[in-house]
Order: structure tokens, then sequence, then C-alpha cells
């Protein structure tokens, strides 16, 4: 993709976001309708983060694409779910009906609106934020405990999927309940085959083991 | 090996995605009736009260200004506040 058809997108989607922006705010309710929006959006993109991480762990993907490329879209969605995270959270600051104030959105059981269940967004949010902060860390902290934090990031997914099922307003809703059976079954299966995969190849090395030392 | 540049595309990807999600946005604030043209549908949902029906309540603004001068700490005023927002 060359920088001209970038530009072109990033033009297209400046102009819908403006005129959608002109529309919502029209509604009065701009920053809720945005705040959830972003948050599905968000969601959506740690599911895929968690799904290409799964597909590098389990070399799922091995035969399709390069290890480099999966690593980079698994990287670059964790950055992008974080982005999107800061809009669903930042945006509810500026909502009208309830207030969050800054201490609400960082401390986890505090908010205004279903205290426990957005503190389940509050607590996979920092751990979403502590695994992507991970890659830029792994030099320092180390490849065994970068590994043990990564794991961190199937509890983000799992209090992000209770967070979105019990706190957003929008479950009912086909598409959106759609999205929430897909994620976790995908994501499900991955690790199903990722588990099955590490317990055959164990299984290998102690057979290979056993017959070294006969 | 060259690394690859990825920016133009990871570009890319950030505005589709923010445009599906603008447009998400605009889904969620549209009445949830207009499909079927649901009069009662989309007069429940705050995006449209305020325009189309005759009842000072359903209004988004009135609602929850209302709400704000009630308990607004207690779950009866958050479950209130939760319908009047049409969800």
């Amino acid at each position: 993709m060359n920088r001209y058809s970038s530009l072109i997108i990033v033009g297209i989607v400046a102009a819908m976001t403006g005129g959608l922006a002109l529309r919502l705010n029209s509604t009065g309710h701009a920053a809720w309708y945005i705040s959830r929006a972003s948050g599905l959006a968000a969601f959506a993109l740690l599911t895929g983060s968690v799904i290409f991480g799964l597909l590098i762990s389990s070399k799922a993907a091995d035969n399709s694409m390069s290890r480099l490329t999966v690593f980079t879209v698994h990287q670059f969605l964790s950055v992008l779910s974080l982005a999107f995270l800061a809009v669903h959270a930042g945006s509810l600051l500026f909502d009208g009906f309830f207030h969050f104030t800054v201490f609400d959105l960082f401390l986890p059981f505090a908010a205004p609106y279903k205290p426990f269940m957005v503190g389940l967004g509050v607590i996979s949010a920092w751990l979403a934020a502590a695994v992507t902060g991970s890659f830029w860390a792994r030099k320092y902290i180390g490849q065994k405990a970068w590994r043990k934090l990564h794991f961190a990031s199937f509890g983000a997914f799992v209090l992000s999927w209770f967070h979105g099922i019990t706190a957003g307003t929008d479950t009912s809703r086909l598409p959106v309940t759609m999205l929430y059976a897909v994620s976790m079954t995908t994501v499900m299966a991955l690790l199903a085959y990722r588990i099955s995969r590490a317990r055959a190849k164990s299984a290998k090395a102690t057979r290979v083991g056993v017959r070294v030392a006969a | 090996m060259a690394k690859r540049d990825y920016t133009n595309t990871k570009l890319a990807i950030t505005g589709a995605i923010a445009g599906i999600t603008m447009l998400t946005a605009g889904w969620l604030a549209a009445p949830s009736g207009s499909s079927t043209g649901s009069v009662a549908a989309a007069s429940s949902d705050p995006s449209v009260a305020g325009s189309s029906t005759s009842s000072p309540t359903a209004t988004p603004a009135t609602t929850a200004s209302s709400t704000k001068t009630t308990k607004s700490t207690t779950s009866a005023a958050t479950s209130t506040k939760k319908s009047s927002r049409g969800s």
C-alpha cells in the first residue's frame, strides 16, 4: 500500500468522522455513543491480538504467513486496542449523564455505573496495558518473565468479555452478541489447539528421552 | 535483509477501524425501530424522543436532570438512567 492510498483512506475516514460527529452531537449523547462504539472496537482488536498471539505460539499460521508478519500484526493490534480503549474510557469523561472522573477510569470498582462490572473492565485495561508495554520491556525483564506476563493477556481478554457482556448496553443486539460469541469460541478453539500441540510435543520429547536412555 | 516498512498499512488499518467505529456509533445512535418504522420503538430512544414525541419526560435532557436531582447513587436511579438512555 502506498502513501497516497493511505492518505485517501485517512481523508475519507476524517470526512466520515466529522459528519458522524455532527450527527451524533445532534443527539446530545455523542460521548456516550462514541464510548460504546470504541469499546466494541477495542474488544474486537484485543480479540484479534490474542488470536494472532495464539497463532504465533501454536505455529498454526506458519504455512500461510511469515512469523515476522504475524508478530507485527499481533503487536500492532495490541497497541491499536489500547488506543481505542483510551477513547472508550476517555469519552466517558465528556458524558453529561454519568459523571465519570479520571479517578473512576483508573481505579477499579469506583465507577458511578455498575461499579463491579466496570471494575472488571478497568482491571482488564490494566492487564492489557501491562502486556502491551512488555513488548518494549522484553530486553529488560527477560524472555521468561515476558512469557509469564504474556499469560495475563488471557485474563485481559476474559475480563473484557465479561465486562462487555455485563456492563455493555448493546449485548442484546445481534451483531454484538455474534461478536462476543465468535470471539470467545475462536480464542478457546485456538487455545485448545495450542495446549494439545504443547502436550503432544512434550509427550514426544519424553518418548525420545526414554529411547535415548534405553 | 532490510526490514519491511508497514507504516502506511498500519495507518490505513487505523483509519479503517476508526471509520468502522464511527459508523458503529452512528448505528447505535440510530433509532432501534427505524428499520420497521415502529414509532413506539423510535420514541423510546433518546436520540429521537425529543423531536418526535409530545411527552416532555421523554427527552433525554429532562430525564437526566430529573434523575440527577433525585438519588443519583441508588440502583433505582441507575436503572432510570439506563432506561432513559435507550441503551
